[in-house]
């Protein structure tokens, strides 16, 4: 077995006491980080995200995983210098939408998302639209998520939305949402372009469609 | 003509009945009764039970005679920080979290800390709150009501405040010796189980993470559970007696259980049944469960363990309790699962949820009503064509 293969395991399997040290051996063996990064902790996270979904992983798991990926990105961070990975890696702007203070699901996914390696930009919980379009202005993320428990406080994602076309950053811009009353035919309806029905495939949509996205930009 | 208790307890018995037994609710969110004041109610304060609707409506009642499970003395109600819209406070259970002001029962709070982290945390915890306690446990005011037959659903609600300000809103039953006509229900709300009331201890993720990094700590705090809940409700038996025991555990979400049930089973099962044994040995046959969410793969667990009653079945989550009742046939009660949702448009979509679940009542072991508390949005007028559509559907009206 691969080191690579080992750290996806001990990922997967929730060890988080143990990737440091594979992620050493790793950088030892003379693999980048780049690579520990791109062939092991995404793929593991997304492998986590995609068992959660199919209900064969639980809440447990997922942030197990979520922890592993995390303190191993922490220990890479330092090596990843400008123009290398950091480069690539998109910055999320993420919060609990205005009148909401629930943040256990926004909490997951912004553990999945640091834990698939993107910059996660945490606004918190009861989030005005004014806050949400200050925080594109000034991170510039490539996604914004919204999230909300209550179906009382679902109708302030489609404002946030306005607000953020009124302020003329809605193009270009992904929009992500999610949490428990949220439906993919709201997604539909409020124009969103990623919509997660779980904190365990909010990252691997992301990806998906940053992914999709990039190809559409090289292709033009 | 049965009694409302005899009917209840035929009910759960898959036996027949002379009408069926009709609660039609079973909680009224505190904002919903501020909407229906602005489209006609008129009635008393409801509280959490929805006071005085049962007489209006002509409803069953199941009446609550349990004390608070929780801890006591209660935490000092503590505000650390406010600003216009929200507080950071201590509640009575030693949370710390950050509320809305206004409107705070229909939104979740943001929890901030948790007051145990380790096994010294909770021994401490355990030590100075969750004991027998009986003085403040068993208040002179809880021991008057159940000997009075007073009890109407409200000595064990969740927040142990809310004992004392609602305590003068209980309604008194006809006389003393009508108290056997209606059934009583121990519930041991938000401290009964094994998951729910160790996340309270110890927030959601913490409780998650500590199955596998600190089991001593989970199978500690279990066992005292077992204890605790087996202590208080042989005291509440020096009071009265009781027709239902009812857990809390809260423990799914709407796709799924929160832990691996298999998990769950390892730490959870014995404990279960060593206090269903022990409630079965006290005469109490019917043992039921509060957990909303999608709990389709937790009913095997909790029907071995002993449990044989559930509530709410959420439509809105996948339950579904006519499958329900096809999978586990006679060895489980069902209370609930009448989509609340269908209520917010009325007419023929409320109809045609009531229509859906009938076919249960004929077989019996059912308790037809709303699949979790009356939310605000369900409006004063087609709340009450609701009830009496069910009545009407049950016979009784």
């Amino acid at each position: 077995m691969s080191i690579l293969d080992a750290i996806y395991n001990v990922v997967l399997e929730g060890k988080r006491n143990e990737v440091e040290g594979l992620v050493r051996q790793a950088l030892e063996e003379g693999v980048s980080a780049t690579d520990i990064i791109e062939k092991a902790l995404r793929p593991a996270m997304d492998e986590v995200g995609m068992r959660f979904s199919k209900a064969e992983f639980f809440l447990p798991d997922l942030i197990l995983a979520a922890e592993a990926t995390k303190r191993a990105i922490a220990y890479l961070r330092p090596l990843l210098g400008e123009g290398g990975v950091a480069s690539r890696q998109e910055t999320v702007v993420i919060g609990t939408v205005q009148g909401d203070l629930h943040d256990i699901g926004k909490n997951l996914v912004v553990a999945t998302l640091e834990g698939t390696g993107y910059r996660v930009v945490d606004l918190g919980v009861d989030v005005a639209p004014e806050r949400f379009v200050e925080a594109v202005r000034t991170h510039k993320p490539a996604v914004v998520g919204f999230s909300a428990l209550l179906s009382t406080t679902m109708v302030n994602i489609p404002r946030t939305i306005d607000a953020l076309r009124e302020a003329g950053l809605r193009e270009g811009l992904l929009i992500a949402v999610g949490g428990a009353p949220v439906t993919q035919r709201n997604a539909d309806e409020w124009q969103a372009d990623i919509y997660a029905p779980d904190a365990g495939t909010a990252a691997r949509i992301v990806n998906e469609k940053l992914a999709a996205r990039l190809k559409n930009q090289e292709v033009l | 003509m049965m009694t409302s208790r005899e009917r209840f307890l035929r009910t759960l018995e898959f036996q027949p009945v002379d009408v069926p037994w009709v609660r039609a609710y079973a909680f009224v969110w505190p904002e919903t009764e501020l909407v229906w004041r602005t489209q006609g109610y008129e009635g008393p304060t409801l509280g959490w039970h929805g006071e005085g609707l049962p007489q209006r409506f002509g409803l069953d009642e199941l009446l609550r005679v349990d004390p608070w499970y929780g801890p006591v003395p209660p935490f000092e109600y503590q505000v650390i920080e406010e600003d216009e819209r929200t507080k950071l406070y201590i509640n009575h259970e030693g949370i710390l979290m950050r509320e809305f002001k206004e409107h705070a029962d229909t939104s979740m709070p943001q929890f901030v800390k948790f007051p145990v982290e380790n096994l010294e945390d909770f021994e401490k915890f355990a030590a100075e709150r969750l004991a027998l306690n009986p003085q403040e446990r068993f208040p002179r005011e809880w021991q008057e009501q159940v000997r009075k037959g007073k009890l109407r659903g409200v000595a064990g609600a969740a927040n142990i405040t809310a004992v004392e300000s609602e305590a003068n809103q209980i309604g008194e039953l006809d006389d003393k010796e009508n108290l056997d006509e209606h059934p009583r229900l121990c519930w041991a709300d938000r401290w009964g189980g094994f998951f729910g009331p160790l996340r309270n201890m110890m927030g959601l993720e913490n409780l998650c993470l500590a199955f596998y990094d600190n089991p001593k700590l989970i199978e500690r705090m279990m066992e005292e559970r077992a204890d605790r809940i087996i202590e208080i409700t042989a005291e509440v038996m020096k009071y009265t007696d009781f027709d239902v025991f009812w857990y809390w555990e809260d423990m799914a979400y709407n796709h799924d259980s929160l832990i691996d049930p298999k998990l769950f089973r390892k730490f959870a099962l014995k404990h279960y049944r060593r206090v269903n044994d022990w409630l079965r040995s006290q005469g109490i046959k019917y043992i039921g469960l509060d957990s909303d969410g999608n709990i389709t793969k937790l009913i095997p667990l909790w029907l071995e363990s002993g449990i044989n009653m559930l509530w709410p079945f959420e439509v809105q989550s996948g339950m579904d309790v006519l499958k329900v009742r096809q999978t586990y046939g006679h060895d489980l009660v069902i209370m609930g699962g009448i989509d609340k949702r269908a209520l917010v448009p009325g007419g023929e979509v409320m109809r045609r949820e009531v229509d859906r679940v009938m076919p249960l009542v004929e077989d019996g072991g059912y308790i037809p009503e709303l699949d979790h508390s009356v939310p605000p949005n369900i409006s004063w007028p087609n709340f009450c064509e609701y009830v009496e559509y069910l009545k009407y559907r049950l016979g009784r009206g």
